[in-house]
């Protein structure tokens, strides 16, 4: 049989699916190994950006008996399971692919057989459709268990190659990949290999970690991920730094007060990051996680730090896990005290990732704080102008008008906070730990340092629970979205 | 303008509505239209709701009823500034429902235009 390459002129996609999906797919496509192959349809969503695509598996639909024929080697699906796809389609508005084996020794390439497969699905699925959009992933597992994927997809007239797998997990987030690895491991990380082990300190190489805040608790996060390795970096945040950040900002030196305006906060980072490891790659956006052109770059990532400490990012990151299968680890902090004495510094760590709970679900999210976080400056001004105006009507206040308390917050805290998200990111990005709980909270001043740790599971039918890997597919079920008054994000160049 | 997932949004919420409804856009607000009343005066009205800065993260409201509205002072809630949208002049109406104004805490996961109708539709009918 023959077997052909990818299209050189064929775009990158990343695939993203959840380790139970994964387990699943290959119980599936391997049970008739290693001489046979398997098939089974796949439900995905997708999000498309001017580079490259991202496709979220939200789940596999199984064949059932008689679906395929089993008295054959290779793939061959019956009209009923077709059909049973064919009426998925018509009442989803996400997309129908084919994932299947190759025997083992077999490349995972598409075979002229797998072509007419792939021309016939294409064509088949677009009428039942709202976009003619269609995937074909071929899998293998060698002798030694190690796992390869290719995969092909058109949106539209354009065509995908993929070029990499992340399959997120509770234990771990795994990237399988066709892009080289980076193997130049800095000397500096012995401790690190000798502790957790060489695939582990590969693994960190090889990846993407989104920090979004680069400020009290995201600059130190960022430091220690650093020093721990990982290669590639995109950074995101909109300000600019205030001679106040000096006291906690990791990076922030007295010379960059020097001259105004003084440096964006990505900038500093970027900055200290590479003095520590020159071979890392960074991207520096100004910008906001909720912005579409940053959340272009979040979906290839391979984990996310939220450390923004705000209610709506809160939603945000958790938005990002159960629509595009990007995990994060917000962490936000709060100092409590009076006249001198501070009797509270409070440490908080949520997991946010395809089936946990959302913001809403753990109930974290304040409303009119929310409100209060994305409305612009005049608005604020308007609603204070009638709030005064409500008093001296004799009337209350609150509804025009309620101040949001900032959180003053320290150095000293913002560090330790900030190096336990990072160090949970790495124990989730090379397996080797995790967090005691999906949501912690802890004060390092009170007894036992005053830990709550719990797992919660989503309210019933929260979209957290119902829209997990439905991608930009979504869009009409959004929790946040970016105001328009702030300013288009930018990708600084260096 | 609007962001485009907060449009998707919004236009799909509006498919909800037995009402009638339309999405402007900048400024950014939801008409409804032919509201019914009971307070006198006018059988039905018109009724702008603005979407704000961050929908649907940021929740809905006040409420503006045409400038030339006789039901302004009937409905509960201070009568605030006047508006242009579009082509016409609204007046603002302090109207909170999920602001402290008896309404359920804002959810955007439950609520949208096509549940904040029915606050309208209460206002309308409150002395």
């Amino acid at each position: 049989m023959a077997y052909k390459t990818v299209k050189d002129n064929a775009r990158p996609a990343i695939v993203r699916m959840t380790g139970t999906v994964r387990t699943q797919m290959e119980s599936l496509l391997f049970s008739r190994y290693p001489t046979k192959e398997w098939a089974t349809f796949i439900v995905f969503g997708v999000h498309e950006s001017a580079q490259e695509c991202v496709i979220t598996i939200a789940d596999v639909l199984a064949p059932r008996p008689g679906d395929l024929n089993p008295d054959i080697p290779i793939v061959e699906f019956h009209e009923q399971y077709r059909v049973r796809a064919a009426m998925f389609l018509r009442t989803s508005d996400i997309f129908i692919g084919v994932i299947h084996s190759h025997p083992q020794g077999v490349p995972v390439l598409p075979s002229s057989l797998d072509d007419d497969m792939d021309d016939y699905y294409r064509d088949y699925f677009s009428g039942f459709s709202k976009a003619r959009i269609y995937f074909s992933l071929i899998v293998s597992m060698d002798r030694n268990g190690n796992f390869s994927l290719s995969g092909r997809g058109w949106i539209e007239g354009r065509i995908y190659a993929v070029q990499e797998l992340i399959t997120v997990s509770p234990s771990q987030i795994k990237r399988d990949s066709k892009v080289p690895k980076r193997i130049n491991d800095p000397e500096y990380r012995e401790r690190l290999r000798r502790l957790y082990g060489e695939p582990a300190a590969t693994r960190l190489l090889n990846s993407t970690v989104v920090i979004a805040g680069c400020s009290g608790t995201g600059a130190p996060a960022a430091n220690v991920l650093a020093r721990a390795g990982v290669g590639r970096f995109i950074l995101v945040d909109p300000e600019r730094l205030e001679k106040s950040n000096l006291e906690r900002v990791h990076g922030s030196y007295a010379k960059h007060f020097v001259e105004e305006p003084y440096p964006f906060k990505v900038e500093t980072l970027r900055e200290l990051i590479l003095r520590i490891n020159p071979a890392a790659e960074v991207i520096a956006i100004v910008g906001n996680i909720v912005q579409p052109l940053v959340r272009d770059h979040i979906v290839t990532a391979d984990l996310l730090l939220c450390c923004t400490d705000t209610n709506y990012s809160r939603v945000a990151a958790a938005e990002l896990a159960f629509r595009y299968l990007v995990p994060s680890l917000d962490v936000g902090v709060l100092l409590e005290g009076q006249e001198g004495a501070v009797n509270h510094e409070v440490g908080q760590i949520t997991v946010y990732a395809p089936g946990l709970p959302c913001a809403y679900c753990l109930d974290l999210v304040d409303p009119w704080a929310a409100a209060v976080e994305l409305m612009p400056e005049e608005e604020k001004k308007r609603r204070r102008e009638e709030a005064w105006a409500a008093v001296e009507r004799g009337e209350v206040a609150a509804p025009y008008w309620r101040d949001v308390p900032g959180l003053p917050t320290v150095g000293h805290f913002t560090s330790l906070a900030g190096a336990m998200v990072a160090s949970y990111g790495i124990g989730w990005l090379t397996g080797t730990f995790s967090p005691p709980r999906n949501f912690i909270q802890f004060d390092i001043l009170s007894q036992n340092f005053g830990f709550v740790g719990f797992d919660a599971r989503s309210k019933p039918g929260c979209y957290c629970e119902t829209l997990i890997g439905h991608s930009a597919q979504a869009a009409a079920y959004t929790l946040v979205a970016a105001p328009e008054h702030w300013p288009e994000p930018r990708i600084l160049n260096f | 303008m609007v962001n485009s997932e907060a449009k998707a949004r919004i236009l799909s919420e509006l498919s909800l509505l037995s009402w009638s409804a339309q999405l402007l856009e900048s400024p950014d607000a939801v008409i409804y239209t032919g509201l019914p009343s009971t307070l006198g005066l006018v059988e039905r009205t018109d009724v702008l709701v603005p979407v704000p800065s961050g929908y649907p993260q940021a929740m809905l409201d006040y409420a503006f009823l045409p400038s030339d509205s006789p039901l302004k002072g009937r409905v509960p809630g201070a009568v605030q500034e006047n508006v242009q949208f579009g082509d016409r002049a609204w007046t603002r109406v302090s109207y909170h429902p999920h602001n402290g104004g008896g309404g359920p805490t804002w959810d955007p996961r439950i609520h949208g235009f096509h549940t904040y109708v029915d606050e309208v539709l209460a206002w309308l009918t409150k002395q």
